[in-house]
């Protein structure tokens, strides 16, 4: 020890001269670091109420709860996170992980109240001073929990597929499938909007895990037609996934599709559940279409007899005869109903309802009745000439095509309409080698096809003319007369009339364009055959729909004859297959708490 | 307007809303199965109920009814209604046969408002032309929505 | 004017104290005394004022980090860990993640690599001027204290700025770290090392050229050389004895192969030796920061995608992952059951060495005013010693 010891510690008075490090709080402000993990702030519009937040919370701070002015719907559950802060940790991990990105913090870190029991709130909801802070903790640009990129579809390319009507998806492999079944968060928004509630998020996992009799076990639970669904499903999951609300939606048809596909059908029984014992009863179901066979592989499961009336010479109705086999090859198609015939279901087919037996007969002869038969009257144009022998309708040019027949469209074809039907119809005829236009009253985007559809068929080579108004048809002069046509339509512009409707297409006067064609293919839209039904039968219709109730029952059955239920495309307003499946599936459980079966 | 006018103008209305009704009675006689006669009882419904509200008017004495057409949606000038309905008739034929009728009736009722020579006759075609165009309008939506859907 | 070492009684000959003969003191120190460095309390058994025995007691600050983990996912862990030191979390999330990415066969980016790098020396830096606060005020010299616990608040503000967080960074995420330095923060990294480092020369004058602290330092808490092996001590308290061991330099992780640096070895570990080596280990941190800063690449990502953290699951396989923290050697033992939450992890703190046994065995003879002078020159934490 020397002198300096003692001296040098008074080397401290120095700062006795030095301006303070304190900061003298409340005069000077000491805002956050930009990136501050703060107080949350939610885009209450952008979030979609899936409660990833909720999951990935380690610490139980977030509950998802409803508030008032939102309800639930589809892609969104209407509820959303409250935070509470005396369990919140401030990680962030909500923020980081959110799919919507609805979720961020502010720089805001003092909050003071005398009541502790506000500190629990509902970000954008109930209002704060930091909302709309542009500062605050934001996820990294390139920073993400969850993958945004859906695993890309091995698919043929365009000019490969025109040329045949090999399938074009070809399916996940075990790797792909099982990362793109990584990417769910399994908030089962899409069970909500899945018009069968199938347990997507289950199946999904049962992919992650590998256990496909386990994901195939769900699927049969809602939906006996994986198969099909699984390449043909409209997918209203995919548009309501939380995923895809700020990046691709989960393939979630292509996981219900790699599911089946991984299972051979002489596998089914053993991971499916076995029927229940007879009760004795008998139900006979009209048509053989998704729907109808949807609602006898579930009263089969619940031991009902089960007869289905099929008109056609094949079972499987718009799926087989609607649907090309490129995008649904056969072969996957009668795997679905070969195990539903499996379970002993019979299916009558070339028997019409109404021309070969009595809707009234099967009143009689079975227990309940269940009616299924869809759409299958196109209609018409309905401008002059429509009655023109090149004028063909789409749904008969489809099921043509899957008969085998030849079609003789020509080289020269106009397919009208916007629909999925158009789009198949354009498709069909493009692999026969046609040159095809698609003509369409409204615009690209007014299509109710399928996006994805619709882009297919312009890659294949469609050329697609929009706001096109049918004005008439015409025999085509030089040649034949009925051997090819004029189509004459007026060129639209879309005026919005109404505010809130949407815009109507307005004729462009003087804008009258023609084209000649081989073939027109009218594919504007497509209407039920109710003349099987009789008043007799005590099965209501409005505007050519039957009135069915909750349970899918249209008539309670008088002392005519059984009870009568329907289902499916002419019933429903979404007239698609999973629909029809889900009508099915109601309706079986209908007639069981009918008939009083155990299910009941 | 004199009673005598306005009475007149009413009693055509009226007849014509009758023969509406005659009509939809003439296609049900066609039907040949319970969705089609369902579908025509409740449109024959809506034009009773039409009669019902002009003989109201004319024992009342005043038109209540708005004088403002609905947008025309441009669909009943391009159907085609050469064809008649028949007993196999779809929810199309009867459709396109109702929008057909609203706008025959329409027309006339512009026909007559444009040959009126008394301004509150003219007022009262003028109404009963918009109230046309409203019904029209309502069985075009259905139309739209039911029939030429993916078109 | 070195104390003698005649406290060193080795544990088997400690006799136990008569209570009841009237000549003892028994006195509880903590768990609510600045001094202890965190809850925890030392049972000090005195006669007259001088201590002859002690038995640690810890238990105050238990919340079952290691069992909470088994129950939570992977990643729901990562805000957890920081938790179990709270003045350096940043290590734990080193370990934590590095554990992980071990085991689950992921490379991080080599940004990730610097910026945790960084991360890592800025809490060494951090941590050490907290500690040189409570080592100066445990023998009265409060302003020192002052001084350090605001320059320990700029290498926050630092944090701040980079993670969002002050106190629990939850930076280093499995797969890298949560995000890029923002614009302009390594300007303001150089500055706060400038002004830290300046304070740190005042330091230096004032305390370590100080009659009072030297003379209740030296000699305080004296470790032998043989003790390092016996008693598993690591770190600076190890270092200050002669063993030149630093993790940072013998397993080589993350970007320390690269940096330029040499572990520091003292001669004599009492509170006097440890606390010039930790001083000379802030100058070290703060030299280590420059060249980080100079070498980071600019571009590049900072994390690796990993699966979704809903459903991460790792393949069974255990793994042992240590870092030098500023008390030693730090590390955690993860065992994998294939599932998507550990089966297993253990933290080693080397607080538990430091703060129990050790502590327990240099107390003895030490004066009851020099206690908390001593258990501040072993920089415990009492969180890591249970865990």
């Amino acid at each position: 020890m020397d002198l300096k010891d003692f001296i040098a510690p008074f080397a401290v008075w120095k700062r006795a001269f030095e301006k303070p490090f304190t900061v003298r709080k409340p005069i000077d402000e000491r805002p956050g670091a930009p990136r501050y993990r703060g107080f949350h702030m939610n885009d209450a519009d952008a979030c979609v109420g899936c409660g990833t937040c909720e999951a990935i919370c380690m610490n139980k701070a977030i509950d998802m709860v409803p508030v008032a002015g939102r309800d639930p719907e589809d892609g969104d559950s209407g509820l959303r996170p409250r935070v509470d802060y005396g369990r919140c940790c401030w990680c962030a991990l909500c923020v980081d992980i959110c799919p919507s990105g609805s979720l961020s913090m502010s720089n805001e870190y003092v909050w003071i109240d005398k009541d502790p029991d506000v500190f629990r709130y509902v970000p954008g909801v109930e209002s704060k001073p930091w909302d709309g802070s542009p500062l605050g903790y934001r996820r990294a640009d390139g920073y993400r929990l969850l993958d945004e990129d859906r695993v890309p579809m091995p698919e043929t390319g365009p000019a490969e597929a025109v040329a045949s009507f090999l399938e074009l998806v070809k399916g996940y492999s075990r790797a792909q499938a099982e990362k793109e079944a990584d990417r769910c968060v399994s908030c089962g928004l899409c069970i909500a909007s899945c018009p069968a509630h199938m347990d997507i998020p289950g199946y999904i996992k049962a992919v992650r895990d590998g256990d496909m009799e386990e994901g195939l076990r769900l699927l049969y639970d809602t939906n006996p037609f994986p198969e099909a669904c699984g390449r043909v499903c409209t997918h209203l999951c995919e548009d309501a996934c939380s995923i895809g609300s700020a990046g691709d939606p989960v393939a979630i048809r292509w996981l219900k599709r790699y599911i089946a596909d991984q299972v051979e059908l002489s596998d089914y029984a053993k991971a499916l559940p076995r029927a229940a014992a007879p009760t004795g009863r008998k139900v006979a179901i009209v048509g053989a279409g998704p729907g109808g066979l949807s609602a006898a592989y579930y009263l089969a499961m619940l031991g009902y007899g089960v007869t289905v009336f099929e008109k056609d010479e094949a079972a499987g109705g718009m799926l087989r005869f609607g649907i090309p086999e490129y995008r649904l090859p056969y072969p996957a198609l009668d795997k679905d109903i070969g195990y539903i015939e499996s379970l002993g279901v019979g299916i009558s087919r070339g028997v019409s309802i109404g021309k070969d037996i009595p809707l009234a007969k099967l009143r009689k002869d079975y227990d309940a009745v269940y009616l299924s038969t869809g759409l299958p009257l196109a209609y018409r144009l309905e401008v002059p000439g429509d009655g023109h022998p090149r004028v063909l309708d789409g749904v008969a040019v489809l099921a043509a095509a899957t008969r085998g027949e030849e079609l003789g469209l020509g080289g020269r074809v106009a397919v009208i309409g916007g629909g999925n039907v158009a789009m198949d119809a354009a498709r069909t005829a493009l692999r026969h080698g046609a040159r095809v236009d698609i003509l369409y009253r409204r615009r690209e985007e007014d299509m109710p096809a399928d996006a994805e559809e619709i882009r297919e068929a312009k890659a294949e080579g469609a050329r697609l003319v929009e706001k096109a108004i049918p004005l008439e048809v015409r025999d085509a002069e030089g040649a034949p007369a009925g051997k090819a046509a004029v189509f004459v339509w007026n060129e639209a512009a879309m005026v919005q009339k109404e505010a809130g409707k949407r815009p109507v297409p307005e004729p462009i006067p003087g804008a009258v364009r023609e084209e000649r064609y081989d073939s027109i293919i009218a594919a504007i839209g497509q209407g039920p055959d109710l003349s099987y039904v009789a008043e007799a039968d005590g099965v209501p219709t409005r505007r050519f729909k039957p009135v069915v109730d909750a349970d899918g029952m249209a008539s309670s059955g008088q002392a005519g004859g059984a009870a009568v239920f329907a289902g499916g495309d002419f019933v429903n307003d979404r007239k698609d297959a999973i629909s029809a499946i889900a009508d099915g599936h109601r309706a079986a459980l209908g007639i069981d708490r009918l008939l009083g079966g155990k299910g009941a | 307007m004199d009673a005598s006018t306005f009475a007149a103008a009413l009693d055509l209305a009226l007849g014509r809303e009758k023969a509406a009704v005659a009509f939809y009675r003439e296609l049900t006689a066609m039907a040949s199965f319970a969705a089609q006669r369902a579908t025509l009882a409740e449109f024959m419904a809506m034009e009773e109920g039409h009669v019902a509200m002009i003989s109201g008017m004319r024992s009342r004495g005043g038109v209540s009814l708005s004088p403002t057409a609905a947008v025309d949606l441009g669909l009943a000038a391009g159907l085609d209604a050469e064809e008649e309905p028949t007993a196999g008739m779809t929810f199309q034929d009867i459709l396109v046969a109702a929008i057909k009728k609203e706008e025959r009736s329409g027309d006339l009722y512009g026909r007559l408002e444009a040959a009126a020579a008394d301004p509150e006759a003219s007022a009262v075609f003028h109404r009963l032309a918009a109230e046309e165009s409203r019904h029209r309008r309502y069985f075009e939506e259905l139309y739209e929505s039911e029939i030429a859907k993916d078109n | 004017m070195r104390r003698e070492k005649q406290h060193a009684v080795p544990p088997a000959e400690r006799a136990t104290p008569d209570l009841d003969s009237g000549k003892y003191l028994v006195m509880w120190q903590g768990p609510q005394h600045p001094g202890i460095t965190g809850n925890m309390s030392l049972r000090l058994v005195a006669e007259g004022d001088t201590v002859v025995d002690c038995e640690t007691h810890v238990g105050y600050l238990h919340r079952g980090f290691e069992k909470l983990m088994e129950r939570r996912l992977y990643m729901q862990n990562f805000p957890l860990v920081c938790r179990i030191a709270v003045p350096e979390p940043d290590f734990n999330e080193y370990c934590y993640a590095a554990a992980l990415e071990e085991l689950a066969g992921v490379v991080i980016p080599e940004k990730a690599v610097w910026l945790r790098t960084l991360s890592l020396e800025m809490i060494r830096l951090a941590s050490f001027l907290m500690w040189i606060g409570g080592q100066a005020g445990a023998f009265g010299h409060g302003t020192i204290a002052q001084w350090s616990v605001t320059m320990r608040d700029y290498v926050l503000d630092l944090f701040e700025e980079l993670t969002g967080g002050r106190i629990y960074h939850m930076y280093i995420i499995p797969g890298g770290v949560r995000g890029d330095v923002p614009a302009g923060f390594w300007k303001r990294v150089l500055a706060t090392m400038d002004v830290v480092e300046k304070n740190l020369d005042d330091i230096e004058l004032v305390m370590f050229h100080n009659a009072v602290f030297k003379a209740r330092a030296e000699g305080l808490g004296y470790i032998p050389r043989d003790w390092v092996d016996q008693y598993g001590i690591t770190g600076p308290n190890a270092r200050a004895a002669g063993a030149g061991r630093d993790l940072r330099k013998d397993s080589g992780y993350l970007a320390y192969p690269r940096l330029s640096f040499e572990p520091l070895v003292g001669t004599e570990s009492d509170a006097y030796g440890r606390a010039r080596l930790r001083l000379g280990e802030m100058y070290q941190a703060i030299d280590l920061i420059r060249q980080i800063v100079d070498r980071t690449p600019a571009n590049g990502p900072f994390r690796e995608k990993l699966p979704n953290p809903l459903h991460w699951k790792i393949p069974a396989g255990e793994t042992y992952v240590a870092a030098e923290c500023t008390r030693g050697e730090y590390g955690f033992y993860v065992v994998s059951d294939g599932s998507d939450k550990p089966r297993r992890v253990a933290v080693r703190g080397p607080s538990y060495t430091h703060a129990v046994s050790v502590m327990e065995r240099l107390v003895r003879g030490v004066n009851i005013a020099d206690v908390a002078g001593l258990m501040v020159s072993l920089h415990t934490y009492p969180p890591e010693i249970e865990r």
